[in-house]
């Protein structure tokens, strides 16, 4: 168990590092210099060479790639050129931001998607399971921009439709996220649960004289709901990627905002920063899933077996 | 046999499929007195395990008992509220199934999932009881390390072993009826021959009735006291076991019995020609007639009654219809 | 163990019957061979691909609706030109943000351009942007996905590759990706295609390690099949009906992926529309003019609704334990 909980952090590390690398490369093809764009066109040459030494522009690029490894693992991902300010300090700004939209979203993804999908399991075929998995497929299917614009105009004035000073504020950029990810989650629980209940154990439990209740949530429930702890785990990233969408459309201040401001104002090291991070992040989500699902599973949790 | 603890009276189960009906269970009457053990015996396809899901009342959609009655202890299962029924099962009824590897649930430990069905069924049971009462059960199924093995997950088990956690959960709570659906089948041999001694054992000191399923007249030989015969859904022959293998008397029975390999005969093995034939179209006349070496034009166009040659002996066949006439035996 | 005296007694007893029927063994075998011609129609048909989509059509009728709403959508957007008699951009300011009426189906935009043209021409790229990047991706998805299956020398370098694209959120991946590229219709479908890979290629993988495994493999291999042959003869085809099913419902991921990098200003760019353009567009007449909106919107639902639809039919009859 342990031994298993070591190899797959140690998976992660060539990832991580080819993460890094990957976004390197490709904002370091991107014409024009940063100085440039850091300070406009005037600047005297002496300076520049300063600039240049200290931040090793001189340097080839498997050089600056090793100085950016370097930095990145003690924390600092440089300055941005345009906010002058540590691209650290300002992911550790916006970062709370993004995680309570994103954790707003996935409790409410679970609370309404996991029901909804035993429902329509259980119910297979019933007019619920129609109406739940019509709104399911339709939550995957709009883009979440459109939903978020929609409900912008129907509760302006009702609910804050921008901005972030309040938990009200987070209503609506919540329900925009979670409709997305609760879609997601109910169809997997249900075609989940479905196949869970065709195995021969349901039967075995059945015959014991249980109730279908009690055999629903005392037998199939855990078995079926293994896979989701494994697509809660993809959820990060669909929640991370969807939440720079909602947190443009309702100008929150996170780390999926900053990133698209640093696009637009072509800010690469923060571009850099908020993308690595948020990988980061993201590969941390799926390993720690990864640990709860092998300790949610005694045919991996207890060892001896096959 | 008016005092059976289970009655089968012509029971019907059918599967309303997208290409048509399949009747599954035809017509089938099945007696099993108290402490009886009964075998019920065919190729795979014939009805055997759809005659005790109905029982059971596990059948899978889109099949369903359309007809017949099951008295168990007098009350008829198919009349009876879904509540009252699961009182009895697991309880007064209870199943072993084919698959030990698959028919444990694997995230929950083999010792709580047999408590559950004694704590579902005799609720004046103290969890602490029905532990210990648990692991004496292990001890009686020749579970060897029975309290460390009550804490293990179906995976660590073997599967005889598994197949002997699902004897103890069908015999927990001392049933009258004990369905077996080809339990050993899925096993090695020599775990076979335990398992039946085990269940042999238990069902003489319990005095249960056993409904055995299986396709080895074998294990029929060793195990039971009487006999059905299933083709394609309907009982082609029953009787005792003594009876029929001194006396067969259905082609197909007789069939059945010339494919068991013989050490003694220099014989070729004998094969019973064709298959079983498709459940969504039957012949008319006698189901067996096409692959029957005795078919008679007769047999093509109606479809025999049981007759019954001895006493107690059923024989679903036109040769042994009673020559007109003749009196009955 | 069968007592042959007792065959010998059933034998004579049917000899006797035989006799008394005047039943000859000719007209037995007859009889048989009726019976066994009747047995053969109703034989479980093989299940091909084409049986399996007709079934579908019968039983899943969302499935076989939303074909059908797809192929009339694929025809409209096709023949956009001969459909209607506006032109996309032709700007119109006496007839800025018209609500719908006769002349203008789903109203003008604040430039005076017909919206129901617009969506017509802008379901071009979308439906480009579906299908191009989709196929892309799975060619390469499948080729990389079976090489790491089959030839485990390469397998961690590409799992690896594949794990490192599935790390980034997809939308941020592919804004890097536009941005590094520059933002052109020809680069979304490189920054999509770049991406839509991994995922292909890991089904694949899992499928071509479980297909190696199987007796018609090992037979081929045991005759000296080459590799490439086996891979591209044996197992290829065996993955295709979860290939086809992966096919249906990439497309609507690719489709809301371009409309999400056209919302943040890296995917299409105005004069050249597309829904997801229309809808981010619409942004600020939506109070006024909520058409602007709701139709493009509507278009893009419509569309990747019934790709999903018809993409969970066919994995029902196809491929029924994928996920």
């Amino acid at each position: 168990m342990l031994k298993y909980i070591i190899k797959r952090i140690l998976v992660t590390i060539p990832v991580l590092i080819g993460v890094v690398f990957l976004i390197f490369v490709m904002l370091s093809v991107v014409p024009g210099d940063p100085l440039t764009v850091m300070m406009g066109e005037k600047v005297k040459v002496d300076v520049i060479e300063r600039l240049s030494q200290s931040m090793h522009l001189n340097d080839p690029w498997y050089v600056r790639f090793a100085w950016y490894l370097w930095d990145a693992i003690h924390g600092d991902f440089g300055t941005s050129y345009k906010l002058m300010r540590s691209v650290s300090s300002l992911i550790a700004n916006a970062f709370p931001k993004t995680l309570m939209l994103a954790v707003t979203a996935a409790l409410l993804s679970w609370a309404i998607g996991i029901p909804a999908g035993i429902i329509s399991a259980v119910r297979k075929n019933s007019l619920a399971d129609h109406l739940f998995m019509g709104f399911a497929l339709c939550g995957v299917s709009i883009p979440a921009f459109s939903v978020g614009m929609i409900l912008q105009n129907i509760f302006n004035g009702i609910l804050p439709v921008s901005g972030f000073s309040s938990p009200r504020h987070l209503i609506l950029p919540a329900l925009v996220l979670g409709w997305n990810a609760a879609g997601t989650i109910a169809r997997l629980t249900r075609s989940s649960l479905l196949e869970v209940l065709e195995d021969d154990y349901i039967r075995t439990a059945r015959a014991k004289g249980l109730a279908p209740v009690s055999v629903i949530l005392g037998h199939a429930l855990k078995n079926s709901l293994l896979p989701v702890i494994t697509m809660m785990a993809i959820q990060i990233s669909s929640l991370l990627s969807g939440a720079v969408i909602t947190e443009t459309l309702f100008s929150i201040p996170g780390v999926g905002r900053l990133a698209v401001d640093a696009i637009n104002s072509r800010d690469m090291p923060l571009l850099q920063g908020t993308v690595i991070f948020t990988t980061a992040v993201i590969i941390a989500g799926n390993l720690a899933a990864d640990i709860l699902y092998s300790v949610a599973d005694p045919r991996i949790r207890v060892e001896g077996g096959k | 046999m008016e005092d059976a603890l289970l009655q089968i009276r012509d029971l019907h189960t059918t599967f309303y499929t997208r290409d048509g009906l399949v009747r599954a269970v035809d017509g089938v009457s099945i007696d099993i007195a108290a402490g009886e053990s009964v075998g019920i015996v065919g190729e795979s396809g014939c009805g055997k395990s759809m005659t005790a899901m109905s029982l059971m009342g596990l059948l899978k959609k889109p099949g369903k008992v359309d007809g017949g009655t099951i008295l168990f202890d007098g009350q008829d299962l198919t009349a009876m509220a879904p509540k009252d029924k699961r009182k009895l099962m697991g309880n007064r009824i209870s199943m072993i199934f084919q698959e030990p590897m698959t028919s444990l649930n694997p995230v929950i430990t083999v010792g709580r999932q047999v408590q559950e069905a004694l704590l579902l069924h005799k609720r004046e049971m103290s969890r602490t009881e029905a532990k210990n009462r648990v692991i004496q059960v292990f001890q009686l199924a020749g579970i060897p390390d029975a309290a460390k093995r009550y804490q293990e997950y179906p995976h660590q088990l073997s599967g005889g072993l598994r197949q002997r956690v699902m004897i103890a959960m069908a015999m927990v709570c001392d049933p009258g009826l004990l369905i077996a659906d080809e339990p050993t089948t899925a096993l090695d041999v020599t775990i076979e021959a335990q398992i039946l001694h085990l269940m042999k054992q238990l069902q003489e000191e319990k005095g249960t009735a056993v409904m055995m399923i299986t396709h080895n007249l074998g294990v029929v030989a060793q195990f039971c006291t009487r006999l059905y015969v299933m083709y394609a859904g309907k009982v082609m022959e029953s009787g005792t076991v003594q009876e029929i293998f001194k006396n067969v008397c259905h082609p197909y029975t007789e069939g059945l019995m010339r494919s068991v390999p013989d050490m003694e005969s220099k014989e070729r093995l004998y094969n019973i020609r064709g298959m079983v034939p498709s459940m969504l179209h039957l012949p008319k006349g006698c189901r067996f007639c096409p692959r029957c070496q005795y078919s008679m034009a007769r047999c093509f166009d109606q479809e025999p009654g049981l007759y019954e040659p001895s006493p107690g002996h059923f024989v679903r066949c036109f040769l042994f219809e009673p020559e007109k006439g003749e009196e009955k035996p | 163990m069968a007592s042959f005296e007792q065959a010998a007694s059933l034998a004579a007893r049917a000899a006797v019957n035989s006799v008394k029927e005047q039943f000859s063994s000719q007209e037995r075998m007859a009889a048989i061979q009726r019976i066994e011609e009747e047995e053969l129609q109703f034989l479980p048909k093989p299940d091909t691909i084409k049986t399996k989509l007709a079934n579908m059509c019968r039983e899943n009728k969302a499935a076989a609706l939303s074909g059908a709403v797809l192929a009339v959508m694929a025809f409209a957007i096709i023949f956009a030109d001969k459909l209607t008699s506006y032109d996309p951009n032709a700007v119109n300011l006496m007839e800025r943000l018209l609500p719908p009426s006769p002349a203008h189906w789903c109203g003008t935009d604040d430039l005076g351009r017909d919206i129901f043209t617009r969506i017509l021409y802008g379901g071009r790229v979308s439906l480009l942007v579906g299908v191009i990047p989709t196929a892309i991706s799975m060619v390469i998805g499948v080729i990389l996905g079976m090489v790491s299956g089959y030839i485990r020398q390469l397998e961690a370098v590409i799992m690896r590759l594949a794990d490192i694209v599935l790390a980034f959120p997809s939308i941020v991946l592919a804004m890097v990706v536009m941005y590094t590229l520059g933002a052109t219709t020809t680069n979304i479908f490189i920054a999509l295609s770049m991406i839509g890979w991994a995922k292909t290629a890991r089904v694949v993988r899992s499928q071509t390690l479980s297909l190696r495994e199987q007796e018609f493999v090992e037979a081929a291999r045991a005759m000296g099949v080459k590799k490439w042959t086996i891979m591209f003869r044996h197992i290829l085809p065996n993955c295709l009906p979860s290939l086809i099913v992966l096919f249906t419902l990439n497309i609507p991921d690719a489709i809301l992926s371009e409309a999400n990098l056209s919302f943040l200003g890296v995917g299409t760019q105005p004069p050249d529309s597309s829904w997801g353009l229309m809808v981010s567009q619409a942004r600020s007449f939506v109070q006024s003019s909520p058409w602007t909106l709701i139709f493009p919107s509507l278009a893009i639902l419509i569309m990747v609704l019934a790709l999903n639809f018809l993409g969970d039919g066919l994995r029902d009859v196809l491929d029924p334990h994928g996920r």
